[in-house]
């Protein structure tokens, strides 16, 4: 998966699985996903983790990580792009 | 002041007791494992954490029987703050963690509360004296605690539970759904709410099941912390069954009793957490005022939705005023009921669940099926369910309403996913009225699961032709957007 595709899913799995009435292009790349005007809680950041494992086959081990890999469209794509580069996905 | 009452003193006093004897019996016993924060507390460094917080919780809050709010994070000081406060002959009242500063301060006024315990910068437990400014407490004699409920108008109250009533909840639930000393209880969900408090609070103290705390709820930490503490007993609400049974990373081996409680839980959800980890998560219901009311004891495949199981051990359940299919408001005779509402509820205040002559009258609707089990129907309010935390629309729509320039505003529940709501507002407002006040001013006012997560301006609300909220024409609006 490239960088963009990886993005884009990632945006898509946002709006899709919790539900938001946004469209990919709302989300800007470098912005923060959580404590943000999108209005996201906890129970949406460990749905969006669940997400992203499901999707990505990438495992997000606790909070530290999460908070990290999810802080925005920019480091969750850096994340999953490392973490499937060093699981031999391609 | 309170008036010293000589019943104060002992109404916990049953519990306390239990505790000092498991205590005598096995010092080093674990009591308590805080997974997050890495360290485990015996059943002696609890009593010894209670003991000296109760040095500071008699001087700021001196007189027997005095209230004293605990604001505290799930972590060992709250169930040293309890117990501090039942050897010394206070009456505790749990507040979530996550209500905000004004609710507090409301609940401390309307329950007459002269000490607060909460949450200090660096982490400890800050106990803060509170000058009388509210009614005189009149708690009747032999009330050993506060349970904080959301009403049902949303506004949140206490209800007063004798020592008996506590004694007589933990005993309902350890043999409804055979608990045993040897247990270890996973917290997931808040202590200072009650099906927590009476799960995992009280079986601690009761029986001296460990309380394993685990605050970062990722599905794989929270596997890693269930297998590593051996958990047995995991007490929580749907959509974290969901998640974990979805994320299911490797098996809990230790666990045997699952249950779930706050919420409807799907069967797909149920059979997935099920086939994950071989044990089928349980249903389990209850209310604030009257503790358990049923649980699912069979545990079997085939649960019907809404059906949450057969009444608890020493609970009886009648539907009052049945129609003529069978359904009716639930009713509950249990020892384990509150005494009442504290403040008293005002003679003539409408009010959808009550608490009569230490019976139960719930908001929900239900009717009981051949076999005695429990099937939910309705409920006489509106409720959204928010991650298992209920939440009544008319709070937040109150907390709108009162923002300058808003006209008219309707809250309701949106499906966020299988298991859990999230909230939506729509609210019609004068042009300069932003989305952003309205979401600050719902943020400085209500706790944080109360914010609505959609926030949507009109110019007016459709209304039908007799002036009712058009609910068909809200959803469209939802549709075009």
């Amino acid at each position: 998966m490239t960088k963009p595709e990886i993005a884009l899913r990632a945006k898509e799995l946002l709006i899709g699985g919790l539900r938001l009435e946004i469209t990919p292009a709302d989300i800007v790349d470098g912005d923060a996903i959580f404590g943000s005007g999108l209005g996201l809680d906890s129970i949406d950041a460990l749905e969006f983790v669940v997400l992203i494992e499901e999707t990505f086959g990438v495992a997000i081990p606790d909070e530290t990580v999460a908070k990290q890999a999810l802080a925005s469209i920019d480091a969750l794509v850096e994340f999953v792009t490392h973490e499937r580069q060093r699981l031999g996905l391609s | 002041m309170p008036q010293p009452t000589a019943s104060s003193v002992t109404a916990s006093s049953g519990l306390v007791a239990r505790f000092a004897a498991l205590r005598r019996e096995r010092p080093d016993a674990l009591a308590i494992l805080d997974a997050d924060a890495g360290h485990a507390l015996s059943r002696d460094a609890l009593a010894r954490d209670a003991d000296a917080l109760g040095e500071r919780v008699v001087r700021a809050a001196p007189a027997e029987g005095a209230v004293v709010a605990i604001q505290l994070p799930n972590a060992a000081a709250f169930f040293a703050a309890v117990l501090a406060c039942w050897q010394r002959g206070l009456v505790p009242m749990p507040v979530d963690h996550d209500v905000a500063a004004p609710a507090l301060a409301e609940l401390c006024r309307a329950s007459g509360a002269r000490a607060t315990i909460r949450a200090s910068v660096d982490g400890g437990p800050e106990v803060s004296p509170r000058d009388a400014d509210g009614p005189e407490p009149c708690l009747s004699p032999g009330v050993a605690l506060l349970k904080v409920t959301s009403g049902s108008t949303g506004e949140p109250r206490a209800v007063a539970l004798g020592g008996a009533a506590l004694a007589a909840g933990v005993a309902q639930i350890v043999s409804t759904m055979e608990l045993v000393p040897d247990d270890r209880n996973l917290v997931t969900i808040p202590l200072a709410h009650s099906y927590a408090f009476d799960n995992v609070v009280l079986t601690l103290l009761r029986d001296g099941m460990p309380a394993i705390l685990a605050r970062d709820l990722t599905p794989r930490r929270l596997l890693a912390v269930a297998r590593d503490a051996r958990a047995t007993v995991l007490p929580t609400v749907p959509f974290l069954l969901d998640v974990l049974g979805r994320a299911a990373a490797g098996a809990v081996p230790s666990l045997r009793r699952v249950i779930s409680a706050g919420a409807p839980l799907p069967a797909v959800a149920r059979e997935r957490f099920a086939s994950a980890f071989g044990v089928r998560p349980r249903t389990f219901y209850g209310a604030t005022e009257c503790g358990g009311i049923a649980f699912d004891r069979e545990g079997g495949a085939e649960v019907p939705e809404g059906c949450v199981g057969r009444a608890l051990d020493g609970v009886a359940i009648t539907l009052h005023d049945a129609d003529a299919d069978g359904i009716g408001r639930v009713h509950v005779r249990s020892a384990s009921a509150a005494n009442g509402y504290h403040p008293p509820a005002e003679p003539g205040t409408p009010d959808a669940a009550e608490l009569r002559d230490c019976a139960f009258f719930s908001a929900d609707l239900g009717r009981l099926d051949p076999q005695g089990r429990l099937h939910l129907v309705g409920r006489l309010r509106d409720v959204v369910n928010v991650g298992g935390r209920k939440v009544y629309p008319v709070e937040v729509e109150r907390v709108i309403r009162s923002i300058p320039g808003v006209l008219d505003v309707t809250v309701s529940g949106t499906a966020r996913s299988a298991v859990a709501d999230a909230l939506r507002a729509v609210v019609a407002a004068a042009p300069g009225v932003t989305r952003e006040a309205v979401a600050a001013a719902c943020e400085q006012r209500l706790a944080r699961y109360k914010v609505p997560r959609s926030i949507e301006l009109v110019a007016e609300l459709p209304r039908t032709g007799r002036g009712k909220l058009d609910r068909r024409a809200l959803d469209a609006m939802r549709d075009n957007d």
